[in-house]
């Protein structure tokens, strides 16, 4: 199967480190990866519930660490001479990666998956029943 | 965070190009290129120009919502250097949003420099310009100090 367009779901996670490896195992001279990160309103929520930070603070650090993130994977996936873009959303993971991945003509979703984090779990289940399109979970 | 490089403390009025009245996405980058190597006495500037293309051609710099962010490392700076330039009319970019590009900033690292005061400065300018306050504002100013004055206003 040639993959034209991957969209790789980017995080702090070691797993998404391990997608991005992935991702870049599966491409060939005619793909694209689309790195996303998702600055996740949940996450945003837990962060603010213990009152430490206020929701503007919690935004700034998950943006500003999301695009670190992000460009990251590019340094790495254009090192090694491969094609890549970058974004970042708001919102949730399940929800805007199955929109993304219709709306760029993704082949195949990867993302990572944390062992033993249940948010995670969910979110990975709901992007399975929720994408046209084949998703692939790295461990 | 660390390594809290302010892209204000990257500006002079003399990085910052206003109303730049090339038509196209390449003809914007050259003369990017070319306003950037000589403010900052590039030795080689077309070896700058050959790394930033050949970054540029393995994935679009075109990060969404009107910005353009054209990047890479080379050995013809010593510190990370920038420069802003905001075209006179918007500029097709191949976005993956499709939107045209209204503001572009180029930055450029030492390739033998600290690779996460790289990455920080990289995304805290995509978060600061990802705000559609400081966009408009940007869109508004007229002279280069102003464009100064304005990103440090968000940034402090």
């Amino acid at each position: 199967m040639k993959l034209k367009n991957i969209l790789l779901y980017v995080d702090s996670s070691q797993e998404s480190q391990k997608a991005l490896e992935a991702a870049l195992d599966l491409s060939g001279p005619e793909t694209t990866i689309i790195a996303v990160n998702v600055v996740n309103r949940q996450t945003v929520i837990q962060l603010t519930r213990s009152g430490e930070k206020s929701v503007a603070e919690a935004e700034v650090e998950l943006e500003e660490n999301g695009w670190c993130y992000l460009y990251n994977a590019e340094e790495i996936a254009k090192s090694a001479g491969h094609q890549i873009v970058i974004i970042q959303e708001s919102g949730y993971p399940e929800e805007a990666l199955p929109r993304l991945a219709q709306d760029y003509g993704a082949d195949i979703i990867l993302t990572g998956h944390s062992t033993g984090n249940s948010t995670t779990g969910s979110m990975v289940q709901q992007l399975i029943e929720h994408a046209a399109c084949a998703v692939l979970v790295v461990k | 965070m660390m390594n809290e490089l302010k892209l204000s403390n990257l500006l002079t009025p003399k990085n910052i190009l206003l109303d730049v009245k090339e038509k196209e996405k390449d003809a914007l980058l050259a003369k990017i290129i070319k306003t950037f190597s000589e403010v900052n006495n590039i030795a080689d500037p077309e070896a700058l120009a050959r790394e930033v293309t050949e970054r540029e051609a393995l994935g679009n710099t075109g990060i969404g919502r009107g910005i353009g962010f054209p990047h890479a490392k080379s050995s013809q700076v010593d510190e990370i250097s920038v420069l802003l330039a905001r075209p006179a009319r918007p500029i097709e970019y191949g976005a993956l949003d499709g939107l045209p590009v209204n503001l572009v900033i180029l930055i450029i690292a030492p390739d033998s420099g600290d690779n996460n005061q790289y990455l920080h400065a990289m995304a805290r300018i995509s978060r600061l310009l990802g705000k559609s306050e400081v966009r408009e504002k940007l869109a508004q100013v007229k002279t280069p100090q102003e464009a100064i004055d304005t990103i440090a206003a968000f940034e402090n």
